[in-house]
Parts: structure tokens; C-alpha cells; sequence
């Protein structure tokens, strides 16, 4: 039963923030569930993912495979796998959290790789010449210099969990998403609207957060970049 | 000392970088290859110190075959400029002169001290230390890099085109800069550049590279004065004359001071007026340091036929045309028979 209410643009925002206003100790518990699940995943993909990446540099084949393995898993529907999984893994955040931290694989993998890769190769020659260890290269010349590269794929990785998170609500993992799947089985257009909102807004807050982050890096690193409001605050906080 | 036996490098991909050069760098001296683009400097440079290792022939490192050393303690040993300068652009230039020191393991203070001692060596300001690459200017960079490839004292020196993308002035200081440091860090230094001249003025010895193989190898004034070969007089060009000049200091040319120049030489014999570096032209008396270029220079400008050689005020010596046409006589049997 979908409300088609006849209604300007201004009274429909209104109605929105009305609700909203109204479920505020909601909104905030579900936020809370929300993030819970998206720092779970970060925090279980990116070690793993990093590692993958770096392995992946020291062997072209294992690189290709890892690549297509991480881009054929972005592919399964999530649905299908919370249902292939739930059998393992139970209901709940368990198997959402499997999910998500599959999806995050391509893109923390692909921009390691790439960002170690991409190192100037005159860097990791003087490097060579000066005799470091391929290990002492790595750590020292090419993570930190592929560290904001790294952390771009991080971000990517997170704006898709948190969108993709919204869907494990479907099997009793919380989130925006039971405000939303509410919403379409009481036909309330307004918590569906609400909902979604929430969860655009909490993703670029956090993109916006780590992008921060990213630009602290590369200063860090000497790189010559135009600096956000944000980083320039902190940066010269810091300072 | 560094040894070349019959060396010869093949990359996987089937380009042959050198076929069978053979040379050496005796200990505390300096080394120049020089030779076109793709001859195979860089690629010679990096069999010393094991970026490469050699496909047929040995490179021997104070008398061990290289490959029985350990590749990382033989690079730390070594000090390397790479053709790229290479800089670490995430650390600070402090960071990147500390490489070395810190990768074997100097405590801090060491550390430190060393850090200060060669930004003063290589007149960088200290203000620099806490800079990144990225603000330095080009000359500044190789400084670093020639810093960074120092700082832990190597035994061998190798500097792939150090001065290479720098303009002809600061080229010229950094050459003569790097001229007294070499006179006090007394490293085996192998040296590459594609720029005759500088071959010429930092090379005890010089190996001169066609493309993959050795065509000359010996000190600059035999060079000068006997090419081998077509290849290396058109190297060396035209004017090798005055390259010899640039080369040759007055001492080896000049007559005794009591000769019969000593009426000519005298009142021009006060030392005040002696220069050091030869750049200027107040004083009509020469330094020991003085090459035979500036002297003849001097020679055209002055009304004077001759010059005195005054070394802490005492005239040690005299320089005339004479001496100076001689001095190709000594050296040319074929002209010897002219002059
Ligand atoms: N890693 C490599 N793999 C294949 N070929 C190479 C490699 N490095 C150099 N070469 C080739 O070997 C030859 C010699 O190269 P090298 O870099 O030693 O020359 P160079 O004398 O230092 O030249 P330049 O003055 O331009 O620096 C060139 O033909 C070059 O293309
Ligand atoms: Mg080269």
C-alpha cells in the first residue's frame, strides 16, 4: 500500500524530518548496529586484502588469479550468498559480515598492488643499491608510499559495504536496513526515505573522513597536493 | 680495488650491454667510463656492487670474486649515486642521508652528527635536513644523493652521471667541490658521465666505452695526447689541445727560476698577487695549482714573456711560450722532430 500523498516537495521534507525527529533514539541504535558491522568487516578485509596485494607482487600468476578471484566474488548476488551461507554460518551478522569482507577484497587488493607497483622504480633501485632486503624495501620505500593509494581502495571498499550492509538486515543482521525493509512491508514511504538517507549520508561521512586521512598521508610523505578544508585544519593542528 | 676480467653482460632479453671489458680501479683513485648513450656505463656501474651480475668473465672487489661476498653487506659497503638521483620522496633529506648508517645499525647520535657533517661537506644548508626532496632544487638533489651515497663511509664509490642534469655552473662547482672532498675521503671511486671534459678533469684514469667494449683505458694526458684509435679522437674533438692545457698543472711544464727568464719574472714575484684558483687576473704570478690553460691565458694577456710559478712567496719555477710548446714536443714523438 504505497501512499501517493499530493503533497509539495517542502511538506514531503517536512514529513521526513518529522520522522526522523520522532525515531531519533532508533535512527541512533541502528546507526550504531550499522557501524558495528562496517568496522567488523574493515577490520577483518583490510589486513587480509593487504596481504593478498603484497603476495600478489612478488608473483605475476598469483597476481592475475587473486585479481579474478576478488572480481568474480564482487559478482554473486548477496542475497544468494547469505542464503548459501546461512547453513555455516547462522543468521545474523555472521554471514553478512563473510559477505562484506568478500566484496571489500578487489578493491583494497587491486590498489595495493597498484600502489606498490607504482612505486618510481629509480626509488626502489637507490633502494637496492643501498642494500636493503626486498623486505626492508617494502616496509621502508614502498608501503609507505602506496599507503594512501592503499587506503583509497579502503575507502572504495567501505562506501560498498556500508551500502551493501543495508541488505543483511534481510536476515536479522540489523542496520538501516530493518528501518527500510519496515518500510516497504507497512508501505511507510517516509522510513524508507529516511533510511536511505541514513545511509548515504553515513557513507560519505565516513569517505569524507578517510579521504582526511589519505591527504595526511601524503603530506606525510612530502607529496605536493591540494588540501582539503579538513585536512588543512588538521594538518595544521598538527603542526 | 676494483678488478673487470673479461666481463661480459647479457639481460635476460638478449641485449648484450658489454662483451669482454677488461680494467681496473686501483685503491684511493678515481675511475672514469665515459661513451655515448646505451654503451653500457650504467650497466658496467651495477656489476660492482651486484645490481647485475655478469654472464661470462669475473668482477673482483679487493681481490674477492664479487659473487662470494654477500650482496647486501658488499652494497652497504659501497656507496652508490644512481643515474635517477633516486631520492626517498616520503623522508625528509635528514631520513635519506641516514639510509645507510641506519640499515647497519649506528646509534642515533652517531647518526646525527654524521648527518650534520655532510650537509656541511656538501654545502647544504642545515635548514635542509628536515625538507623533503620534493623541495630541493635540482643541484640540491644530487647533493643529497652524493650525501646519501657517503654517509657510511664506503670503501668504493660508484656514481653513475652524479652532476648529470645540472647546469654548466653549478656542473663546474659541484665538479670542483667534489674534487677536494675526493682529495679527503681517499675512496675508490668509479665515476660515469657521456661529457668528455668531465672525464677528463675527475678521472685519474679513464675508460672510454664504444658501444659494449673498452676502446681506451688510461690517464687523461695519454689519452690527450695518443687516441687510439679514430673513434676516440673524434670522442675527445677538436680542440684537444687545450683540453690537454686544462689538464696539465704548470708545474710540469715550467723551467727553473734562475734561467734566463729571471730578469723578465723579476718584481713580479709577490706572492700576494699569486691566485689560487686561477680565476683571477689580478696578480701576474701563477700558483702551482694553476693549469697550463690559465697560464697560457694569462701568458696572451700579459705584456710580460714570462711568468713566475710562487709557491708561499718563493718563486719555485718559470713559464715562457717555450715551455708550454715544449711540453707537446716532450710528449708527441711524432712532433718531436718540429719543436
Ligand atoms: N634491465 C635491462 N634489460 C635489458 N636491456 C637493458 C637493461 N638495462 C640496460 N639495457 C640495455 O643495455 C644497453 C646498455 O645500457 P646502459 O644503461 O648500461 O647504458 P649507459 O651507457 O649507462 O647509457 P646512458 O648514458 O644513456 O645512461 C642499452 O642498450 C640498454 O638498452
Ligand atoms: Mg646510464
Amino acid at each position: 500500500m504505497l501512499s501517493s500523498s499530493p503533497a509539495g516537495p517542502i511538506s514531503l521534507a517536512g514529513g521526513y524530518v518529522r520522522f526522523a525527529a520522532e525515531n531519533a533514539e532508533a535512527l541512533v541504535e541502528l546507526l550504531v548496529e550499522h557501524s558495528v558491522i562496517t568496522a567488523e568487516t574493515v577490520v577483518i578485509a583490510t589486513p587480509l586484502a593487504i596481504v593478498l596485494g603484497v603476495a600478489s607482487t612478488y608473483n605475476d600468476r598469483l597476481a592475475t588469479v587473486v585479481l579474478w578471484l576478488a572480481g568474480i566474488a564482487m559478482t554473486i548476488p548477496s542475497l544468494a550468498l547469505f542464503g548459501l551461507l546461512i547453513p555455516f554460518l547462522g543468521i545474523g551478522s555472521p554471514p553478512v559480515v563473510f559477505t562484506l569482507v568478500l566484496y571489500s577484497q578487489l578493491p583494497v587488493i587491486r590498489n595495493t598492488y597498484v600502489g606498490l607497483t607504482g612505486v618510481d622504480e629509480s626509488i626502489t633501485e637507490a633502494g637496492r643499491g643501498l642494500g636493503m632486503t626486498r623486505r626492508q624495501r617494502l616496509r621502508r620505500i614502498q608501503i609507505p608510499i602506496a599507503l594512501p593509494v592503499i587506503l583509497a581502495g579502503v575507502r572504495n571498499a567501505v562506501v560498498i559495504v556500508i551500502g551493501v550492509a543495508t541488505v543483511g538486515a534481510y536476515i536479522g543482521a540489523g542496520g538501516f536496513g530493518d528501518l527500510i525493509f519496515d518500510g516497504i512491508r507497512q508501505g511507510n514511504v517516509e522510513a524508507i526515505v529516511v533510511a536511505t538517507i541514513a545511509v548515504s549520508v553515513f557513507a560519505l561521512a565516513v569517505d569524507y573522513g578517510l579521504a582526511t586521512i589519505e591527504q595526511l598521508l601524503r603530506l606525510r610523505n612530502g607529496d605536493d597536493i591540494e588540501r582539503k578544508t579538513s585536512t588543512q585544519l588538521v594538518w595544521r593542528v598538527l603542526a | 680495488m676494483i678488478e673487470f676480467e673479461n666481463v661480459t653482460k647479457t639481460y635476460p632479453d638478449g641485449t648484450t650491454a658489454i662483451e669482454n671489458v677488461s680494467f681496473s680501479v686501483e685503491a684511493g683513485t678515481t675511475t672514469v667510463l665515459v661513451g655515448p648513450s646505451g654503451c653500457g656505463k650504467t650497466t658496467t656501474m651495477k656489476l660492482v656492487n651486484r645490481l647485475e651480475d655478469p654472464t661470462d668473465g669475473t668482477v673482483s672487489v679487493d681481490g674477492t670474486d664479487n659473487r662470494e661476498l654477500d650482496e647486501i653487506d658488499l652494497r652497504r659497503n659501497t656507496g652508490y649515486v644512481i643515474q635517477e638521483i633516486g631520492l626517498f620522496d616520503h623522508r625528509t633529506v635528514g631520513e635519506n642521508i641516514a639510509t645507510v648508517p641506519k640499515l647497519v645499525g649506528w646509534d642515533d647520535e652517531r647518526i646525527d652528527e654524521r648527518v650534520r657533517e655532510l650537509l656541511d661537506l656538501m654545502d647544504l644548508s642545515r635548514g635542509f635536513r628536515d625538507q623533503y626532496p620534493s623541495e630541493l632544487s635540482g643541484g640540491q638533489r644530487q647533493r643529497v644523493g652524493v650525501a646519501r651515497a657517503l654517509a657510511a663511509d664506503p670503501d668504493v664509490l660508484l656514481m653513475d652521471e652524479p652532476f648529470g642534469a645540472l647546469d654548466p655552473i653549478t656542473r663546474d662547482r659541484l665538479q670542483n667541490e667534489f674534487l677536494d672532498i675526493q682529495e679527503r675521503i681517499n675512496t675508490t671511486i668509479l665515476f660515469v658521465t657521456h661529457d668528455i671534459d668531465e672525464a677528463l678533469k675527475m678521472g685519474d684514469r679513464i675508460a672510454i666505452f664504444d658501444v659494449g667494449e673498452v676502446v681506451q683505458y688510461d690517464t687523461p694526458q695519454a689519452i690527450l695526447d695518443d687516441p687510439k684509435n679514430e673513434f676516440v679522437a673524434d670522442f675527445i674533438g677538436e680542440d684537444r689541445s687545450f683540453k690537454r692545457l686544462d689538464i696539465t698543472p704548470v708545474t710540469e711544464v715550467m723551467g727553473p727560476p734562475d734561467g734566463e727568464y729571471a730578469a723578465a719574472i723579476d718584481g713580479n714575484t709577490d706572492a700576494t698577487t699569486a691566485t689560487d684558483g686561477g680565476s683571477s687576473y689580478d696578480g701576474e704570478a701563477l700558483s702551482p695549482d694553476d693549469s697550463v690553460k690559465a697560464a697560457l691565458d694569462r701568458l696572451l694577456r700579459s705584456d710580460a714573456p714570462a711568468l713566475p710559478v710562487v709557491e708561499n712567496g718563493e718563486v719555485i719555477g718559470v713559464v715562457a711560450d717555450e715551455h708550454i710548446r715544449a711540453s707537446f714536443g716532450r710528449r708527441s714523438d711524432a712532433r718531436q722532430g718540429a719543436t
